[in-house]
């Protein structure tokens, strides 16, 4: 059986009649046609599917669609400007923080949610920030490094 | 896609209860669904009807400091937990506890009650919880408060029948000089549920350094989690310090009954529980003084 439910998707309002079994995860790519939200493990683990949900970093992979309803969701194809790359991902590119890119996404949205809630982390803090996001192949000094330049120059831009 | 099943949202905790009692099916709460999606996406066949507490916010989404202590909402989540200024100054083992839940995301949605209910041994707020004097208030036909050491049977197993929903937690407020902690043992320090966990409280005698009362408690050292009531014996009396606290950790050791699971042998667990009981009660001391 279906139900609809309306969301807003990057600043743009859905409304739609979902599956009552399906994923948010799944809701995202399959029916809104959104790749850049990756699916690695399907279990919580690895991050990849990371989404950000009225303000809060979650795992969208064991989030049911139908409890969507009403939420504010961003993905990452919500953080550029006109075409133009948000700080964080103009960070990633210049720290040389992405290889194979699959894990990306998710890691630059926990980080998002993170420096939203706190413009200035310590080392720690992104780690804490970012454990939830497994990288298989570039390894998390660059990803750390592009964290902290993207906090300063988002604070700059303040 | 999943395997099928109707999700249903009552509206108010009434609501809920009295679709529990009519339900035709099989049927499963769900609260931040960090364990039941899992669990339906791993392959475990799903009940005919999830039904969800998550519009019950208002009902059981409080999270309130009262005179007596501390009113948790079972909708509250670990996130919310770790960021309260009150669960950080005064109820420092839980606040370890649940800092230390999977990650960042998980936190934002999983809730204590699905911790508390999901019951595994394993759980980072359990332990805590124990010696923090816990009690849970569950409504079904009646509301009843019972003790958390009532609560747990066994693996994934607990007192809550069919029709009864943990509606909130209750902890008393601490007394003076005493405090708190919770020391988690995991094969890496992120998103791993604990090889082993020890929870301690003390309180002591300011002037004499004695030990006026003490409660372990350990996770993923037997099937449920557990108090340890031998080991806290062993320090009341005591002059609080090092010794006392090996003494108490070897006691909990013999009090544990660990498996071997892929995360580690029965002997490694009894051997790293007394380190664990250790550094619980000397951080807990630590924090006293501070
Ligand atoms: C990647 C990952 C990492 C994790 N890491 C940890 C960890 O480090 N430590 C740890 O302890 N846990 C961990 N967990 C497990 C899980 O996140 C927690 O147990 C969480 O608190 C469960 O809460 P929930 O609201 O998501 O529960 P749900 O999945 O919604 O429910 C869990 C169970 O409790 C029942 N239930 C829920 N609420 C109530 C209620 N109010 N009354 C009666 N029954 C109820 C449900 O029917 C179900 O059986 C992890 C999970 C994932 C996916
Ligand atoms: S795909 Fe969701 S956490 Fe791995
Ligand atoms: S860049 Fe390949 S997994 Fe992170």
């Amino acid at each position: 059986m279906k139900k609809s439910i309306s969301l807003t998707i990057n600043g743009t309002k859905v409304d739609a009649e979902v599956d009552q079994n399906i994923t948010l995860l799944s809701f995202i790519r399959d029916e809104m046609g959104l790749m850049g939200t990756k699916e690695g493990c399907g279990t919580g683990d690895c991050g990849a599917c990371t989404v950000i949900i009225d303000g809060l970093a979650v795992k969208s992979c064991i989030y049911l669609a139908v409890e969507a309803d009403g939420k504010e969701i961003t993905t990452i194809e919500g953080l550029s400007i006109d075409g133009e790359l948000h700080p964080i991902q103009q960070a990633f590119v210049e720290e040389g923080a992405v290889q194979c890119g699959f894990c990306i996404p998710g890691t630059i949205l926990s980080a998002k949610a993170l420096l939203d809630e706190n413009e200035d982390p310590t080392e720690e803090e992104i780690k804490k920030g970012i454990a939830g996001n497994l990288c298989r192949c570039t390894g998390y000094v660059r990803i750390i490094k592009a964290i902290k330049k993207s906090a300063k120059v988002l604070q700059k831009a303040k | 896609m999943l395997k099928t099943f109707e999700y249903l949202q009552p509206k108010t905790l009434e609501e809920a209860l009295s679709m529990m009692k009519s339900c035709k099916g099989s049927f499963r709460l769900i609260a931040g669904g960090t364990d039941v999606i899992v669990q339906i996406r791993s392959g475990k066949t799903p009940p005919d009807y999830l039904i969800s507490l998550k519009a019950l916010n208002k009902e059981l989404g409080i999270l309130e400091e009262k005179e007596e202590g501390l009113d948790i909402g079972a909708l509250v989540t670990h996130r919310i937990l770790e960021k309260s200024p009150t669960i950080q100054k005064e109820y420092a083992a839980l606040y370890d506890g649940v800092s230390q839940v999977g990650s960042v995301q998980v936190r934002n949605v999983g809730t204590i009650g699905g911790n508390v209910c999901s019951s595994l041994p394993s759980a980072d707020s359990a332990a805590p919880l124990l010696i923090l004097g816990a009690k849970l208030n569950i409504v079904g036909d009646r509301e009843e408060s019972i003790c958390i050491e009532e609560f747990f049977t066994g693996p994934g197993e607990n007192i809550l029948k069919n029709n009864q929903i943990l509606k909130s937690i209750f902890i008393p407020k601490l007394p003076k000089n005493s405090n708190s902690a919770y020391e988690k043992l995991g094969r890496r320090k992120a998103m791993e549920i604990p090889v082993v966990g020890a929870a301690s409280y003390i309180q002591v005698d300011k002037k004499t350094g004695i030990c006026l009362d003490a409660r372990i408690a350990l996770a993923s050292s037997a099937p449920t989690p557990i108090r340890c009531y031998k080991a806290e014996q062993t320090l009341v009396g005591q002059s609080a310090e090092k010794e006392i606290f090996v003494k108490a950790g070897k006691l909990a050791a013999q009090e544990a009954n660990p498996r071997t699971s892929f995360r580690a042998t029965e002997e490694y667990r009894r051997s790293v529980i007394p380190v664990l009981v250790e550094r619980s009660l000397s951080r807990s001391l630590n924090r006293i003084k501070k």
